[in-house]
């Protein structure tokens, strides 16, 4: 936001930081629709050394996300927070052009809803303690508890084992097209397969592995993964 | 024909779904079947929970999921928002409903009314303060909220609130706790409010507590 002058809302702003979970899912769907769009840097884990004011406890940050977190979304219609209504909102304002993200008819968009609360509300809660002990843990100089990590993994087993069964019956989790319910796996996934060393979870599920393979590979995910980690990787369609 | 509703009536996330079709007057009935029967499981809804609902040719799992689908396709698209904006503001408030205020308040109900009701269990009382203490700072920013909109995404009614109203209501009721949400000016408005709906009034009056 200006300090002085006339105030000119953004075309399309992102406040967060491209390596975190919820930011990721946000610029993953806006490079799908090819939406060009500014990242304002914003890392409310302290991890990017860069930031040195807590930018997102401030009076005016907290005015427009009351939570303190990341990411926010603004464009000249909307300000808003949450991942997963901020790629609804994007999926359905560009629809007419890029993936279907939110399927063709309604039915397929009921299929998406449902399967994005699973994340949220299955997969999520057993894959992000095991992500944060075995990788966030040592980003801060720490040691992930083994208490909390070996419960949490087989929590996810079972989550896999029903993501399998329906991964027989459709390419997709929400059907046979690629929809926001596979985009919003992508971060902590990735994360627990290419930085905690547990992609045999996945590889030894036939279905879930074709599945992961198909997703990791979109030029869109490959090409956010070299901009975000860009000492890590490299953007091999480039 | 009663569309089933899987789950029993008594908890809040079945009673989500049994509001969506009360609001939209559609007649449902209740099927309380074992979430963890091999049956249910492998018909009905593969991760074990509730509430699940029968249309007509697929089961769909997941109460807001649920609410979505029942809104749109039984005359309730004004819950959903009108337009855009309006539609951002309920899916932002429905995933602060999802994410933030069912764990604690969740948490709180099974601690303080579930476990010493049914289970002769007595509250861990760790557990107890945690989510107190997470659900007072939420209320905050609600009442904060809720004294610029008179309903969470607007000044409309939406999906957003009506998630709400069988969690909240039953902890304002059984909790011992109401206070967090009686002191606080805006929130109780808006608690008044939306739970004096004739069509949640209905599912209370049907099933009262024992």
């Amino acid at each position: 936001m200006p300090l002085c002058g006339k105030y000119i809302p953004p075309k399309c702003r992102v406040y967060g930081a491209p390596y975190s979970i919820c930011t990721s899912r946000v610029i993953m769907t806006l490079m799908e629709k090819e939406v060009d769009y500014e990242l304002r840097l914003l890392d409310t884990a302290g991890r990017d050394f860069r930031i040195l004011t807590k930018e997102y406890k401030e009076p005016r940050y907290l005015a427009l996300q009351p939570f303190g977190k990341t990411p926010l979304f603004q464009d000249s219609e909307v300000k808003m927070f949450e991942s997963r209504a901020i790629i609804r909102y994007i999926a359905r304002k560009h629809d007419d052009h890029g993936p279907h993200l939110y399927g063709t008819n309604e039915k397929e968009r009921t299929m998406v809803d449902q399967w994005l609360e699973v994340e949220a509300q299955n997969y999520n809660p057993a894959i992000a303690p095991a992500v944060f002990h075995l990788v966030f843990a040592a980003w801060f100089g720490k040691i992930g508890d083994i208490r909390v990590i070996n419960p949490s993994l087989e929590r996810l087993e079972k989550v896999l084992d029903i993501y399998e069964a329906q991964l027989m019956k459709t390419r997709y989790l929400a059907g046979d097209f690629f929809s926001l319910a596979d985009l919003s796996h992508l971060p902590f996934t990735h994360l627990l397969i290419n930085h905690a060393g547990k992609g045999d979870l996945y590889s030894k599920r036939p279905f879930l592995k074709a599945w992961w393979e198909d997703i990791f590979s979109r030029p869109t995910w490959l090409k956010h993964l070299a901009k975000a980690f860009p000492h890590i990787y490299y953007d091999p369609n480039e | 024909m009663a569309i089933k509703i899987h789950g029993r009536q008594l908890s809040p996330l079945v009673r989500v779904a049994m509001l969506a079709m009360s609001e939209m007057n559609v007649e449902s009935e209740i099927i309380e079947d074992d979430m963890r029967s091999p049956e249910y499981l492998a018909k009905v809804n593969p991760f074990g929970k509730h509430p699940a609902v029968e249309f007509d040719d697929f089961i769909l799992y997941e109460s807001r999921a649920i609410l979505r689908y029942v809104a749109t396709n039984y005359g309730g698209l004004h819950l959903l928002g009108s337009t855009p904006k309006e539609k951002a503001m309920v899916d932002q408030w429905v995933e602060v409903q999802g994410c933030y205020f069912e764990p604690p308040v969740r948490s709180l109900v099974t601690e303080l009314y579930f476990f010493p009701k049914f289970l002769e269990r007595v509250p861990d009382v760790a557990v107890v303060e945690e989510n107190l203490s997470k659900f007072e700072k939420l209320l905050n920013i609600y009442d904060a909220q809720l004294a610029k909109t008179k309903y969470l995404a607007g000044d409309f009614y939406s999906m957003a609130d009506l998630a709400h109203i069988p969690m909240l209501h039953r902890f304002v009721v059984s909790s011992g706790k109401e206070s967090l949400v009686t002191s606080r000016k805006h929130v109780n408005a808006w608690y008044e409010t939306i739970t004096s709906r004739p069509a949640w009034k209905k599912i209370v009056e049907q099933y009262p507590d024992v």
